[in-house]
């Protein structure tokens, strides 16, 4: 069976509360309080406090946050499992790589396409860049 | 669109009209209420308040119905299943193509200008404009003469419309020199007034007009596809029955032709009500309730007035139906959902994929085009599956940008929106309308203790509400109101989530769409005159010509052998992408 992924609805607002987790400030511009959550379970009842409506599937039975700092190199490693899975859907032909919904309001509008034979090097270029962007 | 525009204009009943300002619980033309109107005192209430006749109080209700939504918010933990290759939450007695088919059924039987939580109350815009049900309204409009927009020319040498229009799909990359095949509804550009234009400059036009009977089959991708469908099955009927004519002559082509639109669209509307009732209504409802309905003369105990609904275009919907129970398919909508065998789109893309919405990315391509064997269950296929029925919706349905928030709870989301609509409707409580059936059909609440013992149930809602208190952060005095006199189409859930593990739509709820559902059903004339499919074929028939010209039609009473005939009819076998 495929693996699961976490899905995000409300990029928007997902957004606001990894900002409100790292500041400390309130981006939400909400009532609720946002501390660190420390369990799956404190994770999603912010996700819901939030709006963010994420998708979390329930391989997940642990939440780790990495809190970086300007001077350390943090390579996020992504499970070998993942890697493997993507690649097999992306090996079938005509298959499509997913990118989130917000990339296309960045490109006029239109559905990001990525042509057949550059699928794999989106991928790698993708898992490249998440993998030690700061995000910031 | 013009359905949208009979809607727009909102006509009370003339009784009503003008108790209207002094009564605020006068129903919408084209509504009423379940069993007969209810009394002040069988309303829902909050707080110990009916919303209808205190406006004042609408800001709790509101407060309320925003902290309940955000209960139903936190994940059902279902129990696993027999079956190891589906998910806990997904349900393998329903493929995912029934929850469009119940949504296609839902505008064949409700259409409003305005929902009405978004209006704040009764009246407003919330008028019912469909007022005969089931007859697929919804996708043949007024017909070739009163929407001609959405009818093509049936043959080159043909000057009249009795087909349904469709679109050309469009292919990501490398477009065939030939076509792309007509696998997408039709859709149009149109200049608008404001000067704003959605089109890419240079690279693509704006199809900003889906050229469809109700603009809401094009909600989303899958339900247009499923549109889509049903007009390439009334085009290979057209063929079908044209193939049996004789030579109409110069003068009799106008006749021919309406005579031939008006057999395929007997004939579709024959093959639909089969599948509605020997197909959809099986799977969705409670087995007993089922049986008690699906014979050829059931004993409804929802009958309206001598007045109301005697002659066709008279018809009124319940509103326990529309707002309450029929709400139901919200809950079996997935988060994701593999479209073909190559494509698999989450819910977000999914919603957003319409005219309305994407008009830059219309027609829709290839990643888009469904393969109804990944919908419907045909010859072992694995389709995507419903989710179970209970009290929490997928999170694409809490989509900001679908459905933003309108009001100072700030709540997006589409689950809200029910909840507010049905407290604004003065329908019955759950308390009354079980109390209500009781008497009428009391081994119907015998069969569940959820129904016939109040006490345990009024437990079993309390358990519910405080086993998540992080969700929705209900106070006690919510959960006793809530656990007393819940909302309708909350309270379906719930019963469908205890009495059926989701699977099945629980007893009351059963009642209520059973009622509606069969009692359209048997509303037509034709219905209830033909007895097998056969039968309806030949009234059908022979009402227009000498002979049955639709003999060759087989039985089609389920989704799955409607989908291989369409392929057959519209010659899909070998299509690319897939069609079967």
């Amino acid at each position: 069976m495929a693996l699961e992924r976490m899905q995000v609805t409300n990029h928007e607002r997902w957004g606001n509360l990894v900002k409100t987790w790292s500041t400390g400030k309130n981006y939400l511009e909400d009532d609720n309080e946002y501390p660190i959550p420390t369990t799956v379970d404190e994770f999603k009842e912010q996700l819901a406090k939030a709006q963010v409506f994420m998708t979390v599937p329930d391989r997940f039975k642990r939440v780790k946050f990495v809190e970086q700092e300007l001077d350390t190199i943090v390579v996020r490693l992504p499970p070998a499992a993942a890697i493997a899975d993507s690649e097999e859907k992306l090996s079938k032909p005509g298959a499509t790589y997913p990118l989130p919904p917000f990339y296309k309001r960045l490109f006029n509008g239109m559905d990001p396409m990525i042509p057949e034979a550059e699928k794999f090097k989106v991928h790698a270029e993708r898992i490249g860049d998440y993998t030690i962007s700061y995000c910031a | 669109m013009t359905v949208q525009n009979v809607a727009d204009t909102l006509t009370l009943r003339a009784s009503e009209l003008t108790a209207h300002d002094s009564n605020p619980a006068a129903v919408p033309s084209g509504f009423r209420h379940f069993l007969g109107t209810p009394s002040p005192s069988q309303r829902f209430r909050a707080f110990g308040v009916d919303p209808i006749s205190s406006p004042s109080d609408h800001a709790r209700l509101r407060g309320l119905m925003h902290r309940l939504s955000r209960r139903m918010d936190a994940a059902i933990k279902w129990p696993p299943h027999q079956v190891r290759s589906a998910e806990h939450w997904e349900n393998p007695l329903i493929p995912s193509g029934y929850t469009y088919l119940l949504q296609f059924i839902a505008h064949d039987l409700v259409h409003s200008a305005i929902p009405l939580s978004v209006a704040g109350g009764l009246g407003r815009g919330t008028t019912n404009a469909r007022r005969t049900p089931l007859r697929l309204e919804t996708l043949y409009g007024s017909g070739p003469v009163g929407s001609p927009h959405i009818y093509a020319l049936d043959a080159p040498n043909d000057d009249r419309r009795t087909k349904l229009r469709l679109g050309r799909m469009r292919w990501k990359e490398n477009e065939p020199a030939s076509g792309c095949p007509f696998r997408d509804i039709a859709r149009a550009q149109a200049e608008n007034v404001t000067g704003v234009d959605r089109s890419i400059a240079g690279i693509r036009v704006a199809l900003t007009e889906a050229l469809v009977a109700d603009p809401r089959n094009d909600d989303h991708a899958v339900m247009s596809q499923l549109t889509a469908l049903f007009a390439l099955l009334h085009n290979g009927l057209v063929d079908i029955i044209r193939h049996h004519e004789g030579n109409a002559g110069p003068n009799g082509q106008f006749g021919a032709a309406y005579k031939r639109f008006l057999c395929a669209r007997g004939a579709l509307t024959a093959i639909y009500h089969n599948v509605i009732r020997n197909d959809l209504m099986r799977r969705i409802l409670h087995p007993a309730i089922h049986a008690n309905y699906s014979g050829s003369a059931p004993d409804f105990i929802d009958r309206p007035g001598p007045s109301r609904n005697g002659a066709i275009g008279d018809w009124e919907i319940p509103l326990e139906f529309s707002h309450g129970a029929f709400r139901f398919g919200h809950a079996m909508v997935r988060p994701e959902y593999q479209i073909n065998d190559l494509s698999l789109h989450d819910l977000n893309n999914t919603l957003e994929k319409s005219s309305m919405n994407d008009p830059a990315n219309m027609p829709l391509d290839e990643t888009w085009m469904v393969q109804w064997s990944r919908f419907f269950e045909i010859n072992g296929s694995r389709p995507n599956f419903s989710r179970r029925i209970g009290p929490h919706l997928s999170d694409g349905l809490g989509n900001d940008q679908i459905f933003p928030a309108f009001d100072e709870t700030e709540r997006v989301g589409l689950l809200y929106r029910d909840l507010l609509g049905a407290s604004l409707a003065g329908m019955w409580s759950v308390d009354a309308l079980i109390a209500e059936i009781g008497t009428r059909r009391p081994h119907f609440i015998a069969m569940s203790r959820l129904l016939a013992d109040r006490a345990y149930r009024v437990d079993q809602l309390r358990e519910w509400f405080v086993s998540a208190r992080a969700y929705g952060a209900l106070t006690d005095e919510d959960i006793e109101t809530l656990s007393n006199d819940p909302p309708l189409p909350f309270f379906i859930l719930f019963e469908a989530m205890q009495q059926t593990d989701g699977l099945q739509l629980g007893l009351l709820g059963s009642i209520i769409v059973s009622e509606v559902i069969f009692g359209a059903l048997a509303s037509d004339p034709q219905s209830v005159l033909g007895g097998s499919l056969a039968d309806q074929f030949d009234i059908v028939s022979r009402e227009l010509y000498l002979a049955n010209v639709l003999q060759e039609i087989p039985d089609i009473s389920n989704m799955a052998q409607l989908v291989e005939f369409t392929t057959e009819i519209a010659e899909l076998r070998q299509a690319v992408p897939a069609f079967l």
